[in-house]
């Protein structure tokens, strides 16, 4: 189906028009404008508006570039900023800003569910995100036993924080000739970070250690949207 | 200045012509700028969306869930392909996708919710243009005791991801734990020993989980 096109006339008048054509001809040419202009915008008369509300946009009435990923080009200036596109052969937005091209959204993103306590206790928070964390310590030499202390960019909202209450992923990596091998256990938790105890295994016969990473993901709810 | 549809009339004097077209044209003018450039900047841009700073010129449908479906082409007379919809009710963001073909289908695609997982590293000051957050997932089975696997990325990183490894007991009861032995941005070697404190047979090989997650070219 497709909105049947306006009485919109170019040609008229002419240098050889009656003047005394003129008012209908007016009349009907803000008609044709104001049915053509109220498809996205609200307008005085048929598109239902006030003079106050004239040209303020419908709901839905913005519509992005719609393209493969080949054809966006982000020139960084001028009127494309801010502007979005979607690429349809990846099924994902992108915005355009005068750093460079920014995702805006995809259908391949988490969506996060899983964790009733996060959910329902920070359900309040107005412009709340659920946010994850991610980060390495590196160990010294010769460590067998180490507590590690681990702050976040930005606090978690809330108080009284059971151990477990949001979740904390820890791997300890070894060395390059796979020597020595840490357990890792987190031991207590707060609204701004975490701490854990790494414990040397003598699994393959050493005690001594060099470079090994402790690589930490958190994921949790903020109010910083 | 009000909008007049109604003038002028065919008894008006000429007189009144001058003055009905130009407040004709200034209400125009007025409800354009709303959202786009008109008398404002050149001649070249009259008709371009605003770049706003109020009140956005990008806006989407605004509406339950339960409307999200008929807002595509087929129920509306409006060409629907690229418009965006936020749900009242779910706080779900779509982008309504009309005929045009995708990996997905035709119909609406979910970009973003209130439920999205954002993704910092370690610190605010690392994002990135041009970039993406990937997060990959993955087992791996057969992982014998004391011997380095190798596994491989599906998608390279652009940079070291962080990796979280850990692995399955098997179904005799013995039980092993999975460490990091080699990382770089295409895979990461893993091997597997039999637990310490809580070993009842040593496991010839387990299965590994993992999950990888780094930054990848958008």
């Amino acid at each position: 189906m497709s909105q049947s096109p306006i009485n919109w006339v170019e040609g008229i008048p002419s240098g050889t028009s009656a003047v005394g054509t003129f008012p209908g001809f007016a009349q009907s040419t803000w008609t044709a404008m104001a049915q053509g202009m109220s498809t996205e915008l609200f307008w005085p008369g048929v598109g239902g508006g006030s003079s106050l509300s004239a040209g303020v946009l419908q709901p839905g009435g913005s519509r992005v570039f719609v393209g493969t990923q080949s054809q966006s080009s982000n020139s960084a200036v001028g009127d494309i900023l801010g502007r979005g596109m979607y690429w349809s052969d990846r099924s994902e937005l992108v915005v355009y800003d005068s750093a460079g091209t920014h995702l805006g959204g995809s259908p391949f993103a988490v969506h996060y569910g899983t964790s009733p306590s996060i959910v329902t206790q920070l359900s309040s928070l107005s412009r709340a995100v659920y946010t994850q964390f991610t980060g390495t310590v590196v160990l010294g030499s010769g460590v067998t036993t180490t507590t590690i202390n681990v702050s976040f960019p930005t606090q978690f909202v809330g108080s009284g924080l059971p151990l477990g209450f949001y979740p904390i992923y820890i791997t300890a990596s070894s060395n390059s000739s796979g020597q020595g091998n840490y357990q890792v256990t987190v031991t207590s938790q707060t609204s701004s970070g975490f701490t854990a105890t790494a414990s040397l295994l003598s699994v393959s016969g050493t005690t001594s250690l060099s470079g090994a990473t402790i690589m930490w993901q958190a994921l949790f709810r903020t109010a910083t949207a | 200045m009000p909008w007049n549809d109604k003038k002028p009339q065919g008894t008006d004097p000429l007189s009144e012509y001058p003055s009905m077209l130009t407040n004709q044209l200034t209400s125009i003018a007025s409800a354009m700028e709303q959202h786009f450039y008109w008398t404002v900047g050149s001649g070249r841009s009259a008709g371009i969306p605003a770049l706003s700073t109020v009140t956005g010129s990008a806006r989407a449908y605004f509406g339950p869930q339960s409307q999200v479906s008929s807002s595509t082409a087929t129920n509306l007379l409006k060409a629907q392909a690229g418009r965006l919809m936020l749900t009242s009710d779910t706080t779900r963001f779509y982008m309504i996708q009309g005929n045009s073909s995708a990996t997905t289908g035709t119909g609406p695609v979910l970009l973003g919710s209130d439920h999205i997982v954002a993704n910092y590293g370690a610190s605010f000051v690392t994002v990135q243009t041009d970039t993406r957050w990937l997060e990959q997932c993955g087992v791996t089975s057969g992982v014998s005791c004391f011997v380095n696997t190798h596994v491989a990325f599906p998608s390279q990183y652009s940079v070291t991801p962080i990796v979280q490894v850990t692995c399955s007991a098997q179904s005799s009861g013995s039980v092993a734990m999975a460490f990091l032995t080699g990382l770089d941005k295409s895979g990461f070697t893993v091997t597997v020993s039999p637990a310490p404190t809580t070993i009842t047979a040593s496991p010839l090989s387990t299965a590994v989980y993992w999950i990888s997650t780094g930054t990848v070219a958008l």
